[in-house]
């Protein structure tokens, strides 16, 4: 059975290791591009894909007006044991960019303090943890295809899916992050 | 003193401290003569290991978009009627306190919706928690009865 203290470690893992994982020992992805190239095969990473019934035009709007609102935040979190004290401040940054063939919607992570070292620069705002692209389909239907970490990270993906279809628009509570 | 009566202190300090909430927070005196806004809270923790609350920071607003500290409710009933006043600025903080079994994992994070009650205008906010996904959506009420949706501005939108 895992103890406080495991369960407290495991957390602080589970939100910065995959962020480190899918970075790999190479050059930190600088953009979207280099980050959706390097996601599928990197350890801890994933893709998904779904369609939506709902218009790409209507997608791309609530992307535009949800994802600064909800993830454009800093969160503080503070692990203590017996032993150590990790205080580490995480920068989130949302970026949507809007067109005609695709939305995307980049969201991007910078830990502060807490002992965290990037194997090498991370690009301006934070490294990338999220890519999430919206195509139009035929029929007013709209396939998403996500980029990102296989853990950790479920509650952002769920608030995308639901800005998505539009039938919840709450933000993630992104102290949830490594839960 | 003896260590009988220094406990017996002890034990009466603890009580009034768990009477008063141990809450450091000053209550939103929430006394104006009219309720001009409801707030219907529905919040519920992910698992049955956890826990929810959400409490309410009340701010004054001044005309300098400088705001004031003016106290603190605990959202705690499914609706609460609340009182600011019209043709003032008030920045509302919304703050979601999740917590697990036995509180050693806790998060907070808020939602600030910046409000100017207009005279004579009603104003309802849905506060939830579901999920791990929380929203705040604001809405005046028409003088036919029928609600219509605000966008929830930030303090930006004083400036």
């Amino acid at each position: 059975m895992m103890t406080m203290k495991s369960k407290q470690l495991v957390a602080l893992l589970a939100a910065t290791a995959p962020a480190a994982l899918l970075q790999g020992c190479g050059n930190m992805p600088q953009n979207a591009e280099e980050f959706r190239k390097a996601a599928p095969g990197a350890m801890l990473g994933k893709t998904d894909s779904y369609e939506i019934n709902r218009s790409y035009r209507d997608v791309a709007a609530t992307f535009q007006r949800k994802a600064p609102e909800c993830l454009n935040m800093a969160v503080r979190t503070v692990s203590q044991t017996s032993t150590s004290y990790q205080n580490i401040l995480t920068e989130y940054k949302a970026t949507v960019v809007p067109g005609d063939e695709r939305a995307e919607l980049h969201l991007q992570q910078l830990h502060k303090g807490g002992g965290v070292i990037y194997p090498s620069k991370p690009p301006e705002g934070g490294a990338y943890i999220i890519v999430a692209d919206a195509y139009p389909m035929p029929g007013n239907r709209t396939r998403m295809q996500l980029y990102g970490p296989s853990m950790g990270y479920d509650v952002v993906y769920r608030a995308i899916r639901g800005w998505a279809a539009g039938d919840n628009l709450g933000c993630p509570d992104l102290t949830k992050i490594g839960k | 003193m003896t260590v009988r009566r220094v406990a017996q202190r002890l034990v009466a300090a603890v009580a009034v401290m768990l009477a008063a909430g141990c809450s450091s927070l000053k209550p939103y005196p929430n006394d104006l003569p009219i309720k001009n806004l409801t707030i219907r809270t529905a919040a519920s923790a992910a698992s049955a290991f956890s826990s929810v609350k959400v409490e309410l920071d009340v701010h004054g607003v001044d005309a300098a978009c400088a705001t004031r500290y003016l106290g603190t409710l605990q959202l705690d009933q499914p609706s609460v009627a609340v009182s600011l006043p019209a043709g003032h600025g008030s920045l509302l903080t919304f703050r979601f306190l999740s917590s697990n079994f036995l509180g050693s994992s806790r998060g907070s994070i808020s939602r600030q919706v910046f409000i100017t009650p207009r005279p004579d205008q009603r104003y309802e906010i849905d506060a939830t928690y579901r999920d791990d996904l929380y929203d705040v959506l604001l809405r005046e009420r028409q003088q036919n009865g029928t609600l219509r949706d605000m966008t929830a501005p930030n303090l930006r939108a004083c400036r």
